[in-house]
């Protein structure tokens, strides 16, 4: 009863504070009426009946000022604010005229509150919209706690603690999506946070079937949010998605078909089964987070880059004049260090844990293996690893393939491990480490290792391998990446349909990454992905070519050298080649295939870089060496995203743009044979551009 | 070749183009171009800026002229003279750069116009305004929002959006079949 009575309590305090454009607020109090509403249930019906109409309405009330429905904002909150001391009167006198008997609150619980109406095709107008955008990213946020709640219940089947976290994921989702009029989602939610209800209360123990059920109610929560952020980026209707219908039908028959279980003494109890939720409603990690816009944060990077250069410029301006000014140079050192600080700190702001997408594997692990039958154990180390929010974004979908594959190739069905005299349960370990600037993910499972004899017979078979080639080990572990091959005996739902690891490869190297695989027949594989730190920032080599600055990925430079006569050759008089440490490798001149004036021409007067990318070795010719920085790569702008043998630019300590080459590109540009005279790009532009050269 | 050109200038945003054309009056940036005044809607303009050093890129068109730095964001700078094949002039102290927005696909995208001059703010009536007549072939109207007739001479108004549009289109279609060409 004294809920009741707070809830008013905390009504009045939030109507207080609330703006009509404050929505947080707003749907605070539309959550407090619904309570209200709710919690007056319990009371005689000549005192509840007119505390729930009045909560009703007046959330009826909230929810249009919050849709813009009504002609007078401010007047319609003076109207709750009314409305709320009413009801805080309405309820004080219901409290000291005594309390009455309570009626079952089960059964109204279960019912939805609009029930039979069936699921409601959902519009959403232009003022919802950017409502409904917030809303998908912290109901995703919901969800995803939510299945990270629901694994650790499977370990420990009656910790209320994590059931009432998961009710809670469902019962915000539900709230807000009322309030927006998605009809699906709400639904579902109510549907799910029922059931969870139950558990919560102690008459349903949250396992087997019911757990499942929860989990697909996730499952199905996680389709509707992408399907409705879809149909809003689209400005359409979101459109109803038949299988959720069923879903919520499943929710509701198991809860009205005898599955409420008493648990023993459970039922004397209830009243303090409520206790925790309040103890509780306290976020559940301490530290304190703010959501920031991207590219918010993007510009903030960008000006504390600029500041940065903007301090190095200054210091050698005032340069001379340090000297005898030692508060001059201590000011300056100062700022340098705080500037410093600074950059590294925003660039810090886009790192997150890595644990987000581990947290996805361990659910993959548990479907898979009980599809396929098998017992697996997922260890997940170093899951608070933090990298680049974009890496975290991209690394998911080819982790997802590779844990499918150790599921489903690498570890052996129980019997088999027996036989082999290996535990029954498989172990496939995932784990995330810092190793020198790179991210390192390593996958490794206990299972039965890759077949070197079969991958190259079927290579072998589909021509991927020439019949007589010898191949060393790794090299034949390479072909699994091979679009087209699969070692999987039988094709499942799971995999083998020799897709899949072909895409991991590739996604992989987009985000200047690589995979290295060990493996020992009967003893299990590993799989090690190397990644950057953060796609933002390389270590680059500053070269000068003509009067143009390139800067060259530092990982893919092997060494540098100037040569001599004799290490030059060349073929038919025009492919150069350089012979370093006894092997020959093709000269290819940067300002050739970049058509910069004023370059040295003579390769004894240059410097080779030597480069490498995926087993492809050449020499860049380049002027000079400028050094090494640590550059932010940015994009060259819309337009320019795609020339060919750039990947972007930097800006250098002067402030000017330098741009980052793509070592595959120019080497593929090189090989094209394609020089970099403009006049052959604008081919197709002359009817425009009759006299473009001589523009040019 | 030529087939291509033709059928990129659709896939220009049609729809930003129809919106302008039932409000072009308003004010515009207007700027010169050797005896050539042009107007730029004033919206779509996010700042002028002097000359400053580029960065060439290669393997772009003629009229790239290459990139800046502009407050720590990269932007591509477009030489407004070599787009609409004018012949080139030596740069002058008037030489600056006017930073033209365009909204695509939801993101803001920067791009530098380089300029003979710029003039002044002018407010253009939409009565004022004419549609530009058909030129022979070798003259590209569909980048002329109109024709704008305010005092002594004609403004010729650009539809920004059609000539940066157009640019992107260049660069990501042409490169691959400059290949083949060559």
């Amino acid at each position: 009863m004294t809920s009741l009575f707070d809830l008013t309590e905390q009504l009045a305090i939030a109507v207080v504070g609330a703006d009509t454009a404050d929505l947080v607020t707003l749907a605070a109090i539309f959550d407090h009426l619904e309570s209200i509403g709710k919690a007056a249930q319990t009371l005689a019906d000549e005192q509840g009946r007119p505390i729930q109409s009045l909560a009703s309405g007046t959330a009826t009330l909230v929810q249009q000022i919050v849709m813009n429905e009504v002609p007078d904002a401010e007047e319609s909150l003076r109207r709750v604010s009314q409305s709320a001391m009413d009801l805080q009167r309405m309820v004080e006198s219901a409290m000291s005229s005594g309390p009455t008997p309570p009626r079952p609150a089960a059964a109204s619980e279960i019912a939805p509150a609009t029930d039979d109406g069936g699921i409601v095709e959902i519009g959403c107008n232009a003022e919802d919209r950017s409502l409904v955008v917030d809303f998908v990213e912290e109901a995703r946020a919901h969800v995803d706690a939510a299945e990270a709640e629901l694994l650790k219940l499977e370990e420990e089947p009656d910790n209320l603690e994590t059931v009432n976290a998961i009710f809670r994921s469902f019962h915000t989702i539900k709230g807000v999506a009322g309030f927006l009029n998605l009809a699906q989602i709400g639904k579902l939610a109510h549907a799910a946070e029922s059931l969870l209800d139950r558990a919560r209360e102690g008459k349903l123990q949250l396992a087997g079937r019911a757990l499942d059920l929860v989990l697909e109610s996730v499952d199905a929560m996680t389709r509707l949010l992408a399907l409705l952020e879809e149909s809003i980026k689209l400005g359409g209707v979101m459109p109803i998605w038949p299988p959720v219908i069923g879903l919520i039908e499943r929710l509701k028959d198991y809860l009205h078909g005898g599955a409420t279980r008493p648990v023993g003494a459970t039922t004397e109890t209830a009243a303090p089964a409520a206790a925790p939720v309040t103890e509780l409603a306290k976020p559940a990690s301490g530290e304190q987070t703010v959501k920031v816009a991207t590219d918010r944060l993007d510009s903030l990077i960008n000006h504390v880059g600029e500041l940065v250069i903007a301090h190095s410029m200054v210091a050698q301006d005032v340069a001379g004049l340090t000297r005898g000014n030692p508060r001059l140079a201590g000011n300056m050192s100062h700022l340098g260090k705080i500037a410093r600080e600074l950059q590294e700190l925003s660039m810090a702001m886009r790192m997150v844990p890595i644990a987000g997408v581990f947290q996805k594997m361990v659910r993959l692990v548990r479907d898979v293996s009980r599809k396929a039958g098998k017992e697996i154990e997922l260890v997940v180390v170093g899951k608070e690893t933090e990298l680049d929010r974009n890496v975290v974004e991209a690394i998911g979908d080819p982790l997802i393939h590779m844990i499918r594959n150790a599921c489903d190739h690498g570890i052996e069905p129980p019997d088999v491990r027996m036989k082999n005299g290996k535990p029954r349960q498989g172990r496939i370990e995932l784990k995330a480490s810092h190793q020198s600037g790179n991210i390192v993910i390593e996958i490794s499972d206990d299972g039965k290792g890759l077949d070197s004899a079969r991958i190259l017979k079927k290579a072998i078979d589909n021509g991927t391998v020439a019949a007589g080639q010898q191949l060393s080990e790794a090299e034949i572990f390479k072909l699994i990446f091979t679009a087209g091959l699969s070692t999987a005996e039988k094709v499942t739902d799971i995999s083998g349909r020799g897709v899949g690891m072909d895409v991991v490869k590739k996604n992989i190297e987009s985000l200047r990454g690589r995979v290295d695989i060990t493996s020992t027949p009967g003893k299990g594989s590993t799989f090690t992905i190397r990644l950057p730190l953060t796609l933002a920032v390389i270590d680059g080599l500053v070269v000068r070519v003509g009067r143009q600055r390139y800067i060259l990925p530092l990982l893919s430079v092997e060494q540098n050298i100037r040569p001599t006569v004799g290490q030059m050759s060349s073929v038919n008089g025009r492919a150069e080649m350089c012979t370093v440490r006894g092997t020959c490798l093709p000269v290819y001149r940067l300002h050739r295939l970049f058509n910069v004036a004023d370059a040295a021409t003579d390769p004894t007067n240059a410097i080779l870089v030597v480069v490498q990318e995926n087993d492809r070795r050449c020499c860049f010719m380049v002027d000079e060496l400028l050094g090494q920085e640590q550059v932010v790569i940015k994009s060259l702008g819309e337009g320019l995203s795609k020339v060919q043998g750039i990947n972007g630019g930097a800006i250098l300590g002067d402030g000017n743009v330098s741009l980052i080459l793509d070592i595959a590109g120019v080497m593929d540009l090189a090989l094209s044979g394609v020089s970099g005279e403009r006049s052959e790009i604008s081919g197709m532009f002359t009817s425009f551009t009759a006299d473009e050269k001589t523009a040019a | 070749m030529n087939r291509t050109e033709s059928s990129a200038a659709p896939l220009s945003s049609p729809s930003a183009s129809n919106a302008s054309s039932t409000s072009k009056g308003g004010k515009y940036l207007t700027f010169a171009l050797g005896a050539e005044e042009y107007g730029l809607q004033i919206l779509k303009v996010r700042e002028i800026i002097g000359w400053m050093e580029m960065t060439a890129v290669p393997r772009t068109p003629a009229f790239v002229n290459g990139v800046i730095n502009l407050r720590g964001q990269v932007i591509p700078v477009i030489d407004l003279r070599a787009k609409f094949a004018m012949p080139a002039i030596p740069r002058t102290e008037q030489t600056c750069i006017i930073v033209a927005e365009m909204e695509q696909a939801g993101r803001r995208i920067q791009t530098g116009l380089i300029v003979d001059r710029v003039s002044e703010v002018l407010n253009i009536p939409a009565e004022s305004i004419e549609e530009a007549p058909t030129f022979d072939p070798s003259v590209r109207s569909d980048f002329i929002l109109g024709l704008g007739k305010i005092g002594r001479g004609v403004k010729i108004l650009l539809d920004i959006d059609r000539v940066l549009s157009t640019a992107d289109v260049i660069v990501l279609d042409g490169l691959p079949k400059a290949k083949s060409a060559a």
